[in-house]
């Protein structure tokens, strides 16, 4: 724009435009507002949320809402009827799961994200919802979570692709364990078992101009903590054990426990590595765990098997914890919680030279076996 | 309140990606993120206003009308609304909210959606006789009972018989096991309490968090059970492992469907109710299908020390080489090797351990009990240490190999009890061990046929597994060590 001399005439009129652009631009926005307003209102929110929502809040809001109906509303129609049991108790699923419950787009949004994602990582469903994971994660495991996200369409072999889904992630938490909530700013990163399922949403309805939509992909996850060894909050049956390891896994403390489960003195095992006592075709599933141990900081390792003192196994499931010193933030020790799945399978099976400490010589046996044919 | 704004705040701070999971104040650093931070205010316009678009462009694709139409930001506002109220107040919108307080998802369809990422089923018992007062329709898919079938029933029937203890001490209200130590976070020690004031406070809280084997009803095929259970990690006879997570909940026996037999002494009483969701828990290790044929185990697993030694041999070893475990444990492998595939072995041997990658060896012999060989391939692996990073061990996954005319020595009835990869078929291994008296002193005449060497000198081979080892220590080449 000229700012040199211009002809009064000109002046005013320039003037008069802007004015009027001005005015324009004002009733736009005005209208935006109100419009902005009555979105929020439809939107199914607590009134304590929808009314103190900006206006890129009620966007992502708008958005999650609408991808989510669009990824339901093209299921299987429920038949089923529902007792009034069946309907009270409806509220009670959410409840009864110690972690959250999470909906991830193709891309990383989060869609839906249960309200008790609070009592887990201190942060809100609606502040949450519509973001992208990627924003409260840990950097580290952004790669992991993108390959979880990726859905491979059915091959050519029409063999099924795996949909499951099972993986450790770390996100940010503003909880501190005495369950106060502290700013996001000052968040630290809460380690969660994620598993679940890619599911694709069959979608029937067909756009205006007759085609069909591509199929939409999404993911849920149930997202469980790993409670940390110092806070259990349930109460742990006799079939669990404790032990403490250093950090190349050596036994350091076990639980008398162990003994009634598996045999063992806690004496036995002190300064012994864990990994012998894992059960050989366990034991690659078991290495991946622990990488993962060490990268993150806590996990679960599902169910494996652990020798027995004399001879079998059992299963077990442990979920370890790396302790830092609270000083120098160095790791210390690994605790581990060992849940005892089952009794001790094959009790007269050797499998470990370990546990062939208890068993007669070969000579032996063989003459025992030739007495009794 | 709008978490992006110190979200960007929160980016734009120096931390360090430790694996700290428990410091308070960390740094972050964003690999490769272009985010640069909006240095004047009319950037952050900028940043807003092409944010704002990009959500319009997307929201308009979300909303019909408004989708293959190019309409101005106002316009796609507009049929938004006028969609979510489509949405919300639509005859086919089944799912009428409760009490009209509004629900982003109604707990129905939170539930449907539940039942896609885990295989679960809520079910609640009362905490003093165990009788189960419901369970939700999902149990089918997981223990193949219907509703009707458990409901009214006492969990304790359903469960194994091994785990009721364990599921009593679940259920009762205050756990009369008190931990004895709990740890201290701060030092990772474990602290001896007096076991009153702290344990009890763990221990009467109202969450429960337990593992249980429950009952999968084989009224169906058995090979299609049998099936269904691998894929569940059940054993057998049909149990599978449920993790169950809830709560404790008083209801008051007029909420609760109980049946017309009301005992006396229940009326006015709240019962005490575990509510809780049961979860099948996914693989961890995957495991063939069991066939439908009975197959002769070709594979076992094995582990050795740094020098060879076996320090463990899964069951189908003895099935295979006829030796018995402890007949193997603490021995070589280079004492089983065939004479002239040593130097091959050994060579393998060497790189597993210094190359830590796996190693696919050769056909070679092994030599089994009763002195005639077998033709194996192995795959080794090194498994190091994942913090020391030193080696621990070496696993071997063995192979038998069916080459022309050598048969391996294992009797036709025998193989009718083993199934290959079955790991969950325990008691056969008991009872494959129990005939192994018949294997040894029953020679296999067709191999002596064969044009091998059926007497090795033993303390030949010993000799040669010393040199190697001695090779391997002093990180020589072993061919030129070779015991040709």
């Amino acid at each position: 724009m000229d700012t040199g001399i211009v002809p009064e005439k000109k002046r005013v009129s320039s003037e008069r435009r802007k004015e009027k652009s001005r005015d324009a631009a004002r009733c736009r926005r005005g209208k935006e507002s109100e419009v902005f307003y009555e979105l929020a209102q439809e939107l199914p929110l607590p009134h304590s949320v929808s009314s103190s929502l900006d206006k890129a809040s009620i966007m992502r809001l708008t958005i999650s809402y609408l991808r989510m109906r669009k990824l339901l509303s093209t299921d299987e129609p429920i038949a089923e009827e529902e007792t009034d049991l069946d309907f009270q108790l409806n509220g009670s699923y959410l409840k009864a799961l110690d972690g959250f419950f999470m909906v991830l787009s193709e891309d990383g949004d989060m869609i839906y994200l249960s309200e008790n994602i609070n009592k887990c990582l201190g942060l809100a469903q609606f502040d949450l919802t519509g973001h992208s994971v990627f924003d409260f994660t840990h950097p580290c495991d952004h790669e992991e979570l993108r390959e979880m996200l990726i859905h491979k369409t059915g091959s050519k072999k029409a063999k099924e692709p795996n949909t499951e889904r099972n993986f450790f992630i770390r996100m940010k938490c503003t909880l501190t364990s005495r369950g106060r909530t502290v700013n996001v700013k000052s968040a630290t990163w809460k380690v969660l078992h994620c598993s679940g399922h890619v599911r694709v949403s069959d979608n029937r309805t067909e756009q205006t101009n007759g085609q069909k939509e591509p199929p939409v992909p999404y993911l849920v996850l149930i997202c469980d903590p790993i409670p940390h060894p110092s806070n259990i909050e349930v109460p742990l049956d006799t079939k669990t054990f404790l032990s403490r390891h250093t950090m190349d896994m050596k036994f350091t403390y076990c639980d008398e426990r162990i003994t009634e489960l598996m045999g063992y003195d806690p004496d036995d095992l002190l300064n012994r590595s864990v990994y012998e006592y894992y059960h050989a075709q366990d034991s690659d599933h078991l290495t991946k765990t622990h990488h993962n141990l060490f990268a993150k900081g806590q996990v679960c390792t599902g169910q494996y098997r652990m020798l027995a003192k004399r001879g079998g196994f059992v299963w077990v499931e442990t979920q370890a914890t790396v302790i830092y010193n609270n000083k120098n933030s160095q790791p210390q020790c690994v605790v581990c919680v060992n849940f005892v799945l089952s009794g001790i399978q094959d009790e007269k099976l050797i499998l470990s030279l370990e546990q062939t400490e208890d068993v007669k010589p070969v000579k032996e046996e063989l003459q025992l076996e030739k007495k009794r044919l | 309140m709008d978490v992006s704004s110190s979200t960007s705040r929160f980016v734009s701070n120096q931390i360090s990606s430790s694996t700290d999971a428990t410091s308070k104040n960390f740094t972050l650093k964003i690999k490769g993120s272009s985010t640069i931070y909006p240095r004047t205010h009319s950037q952050t316009e900028k940043r807003r206003r092409d944010k704002m678009n990009s959500f319009i462009d997307e929201l308009a694709s979300l909303v019909p009308y408004a989708k293959s139409r190019k309409l101005d930001k106002l316009s796609v506002l507009r049929m938004a609304v006028q969609h979510i109220k489509m949405l919300r107040g639509s005859a086919g919108n089944r799912y009428a909210e409760v009490n009209h307080k509004p629900a982003f998802l109604p707990d129905e369809e939170l539930k449907h959606l539940l039942q896609r990422a885990a295989d679960g089923f809520l079910f609640v018992v009362d905490c003093d006789r165990g009788k189960i007062l419901f369970v939700s329709e999902s149990v089918y898919k997981i223990l193949n009972y219907s509703q009707n079938d458990l409901i009214g029933q006492s969990l304790f029937d359903y469960l194994h018989p091994k785990d009721i203890g364990k599921v009593k001490e679940q259920l009762s209200s205050v756990v009369t096991i008190l931990r004895e130590k709990i740890i201290d976070a701060k030092s990772g020690s474990l602290v001896k309490t007096d076991g009153n004031a702290h344990s009890l406070r763990l221990c009467s809280g109202v969450r429960r968090s337990f593992f249980c084997r429950m009952k999968c009803n084989r009224s169906m095929e058995d090979e299609a059970f049998l099936s269904s259970c691998l894929k569940k990690n059940a054993d057998r006879k049909g149990f599978c492992t449920i993790h169950s997570t809830g709560y404790l909940k008083s209801w008051s026996p007029t909420e609760v469907d109980l049946d017309e037999n009301n005992e006396p002494d229940n009326e006015g009483c709240n019962l005490s109710c575990l509510v809780a969701v049961g979860r099948l828990h996914p693989h961890t290790v995957s495991q063939p299908v069991q066939s439908h044929v009975k197959v002769k185990p070709m594979e076992f697993v094995s582990r050795h020390a740094i020098d060879g030694k076996f320090v463990f041999v899964d069951q189908r070893a003895t099935a295979i080489l006829a030796y018995l475990p402890q007949e193997l444990l603490g021995t070589s492998f280079y004492e089983y090797f065939h004479e002239d595939d040593i130097a091959h072995l050994a060579e393998c041997h060497r790189q597993v351990l210094k190359m830590r990658e796996k190693i696919n060896t050769n056909c070679y012999r092994l030599k089994i009990k009763d002195g005639s060989f077998i033709t194996l391939r192995s795959r080794w692996f090194s498994f190091t240490n994942p913090w020391t990073k030193e080696v621990e061990y070496i696993v071997s996954t063995n192979t038998v190999v069916r080459t022309d005319g050598v048969t391996p020595l294992i009797r036709t009835d025998m193989s009718t009890m083993i199934s290959e990869g079955q790991k969950a078929v325990s008691s056969v291994a008991s009872a494959a061990l129990g005939s192994q008296v018949d294997v040894w002193t029953e020679k296999d005449r067709d191999n002596q046929a064969h044009d091998y060497r059926t007497t090795q000198d033993v303390t030949t081979s010993a000799q040669a597994a010393e040199d190697v080892l001695e090779a391997l220590v002093a990180g020589q080449d072993v061919y030129a060590e070779s015991c040709a």
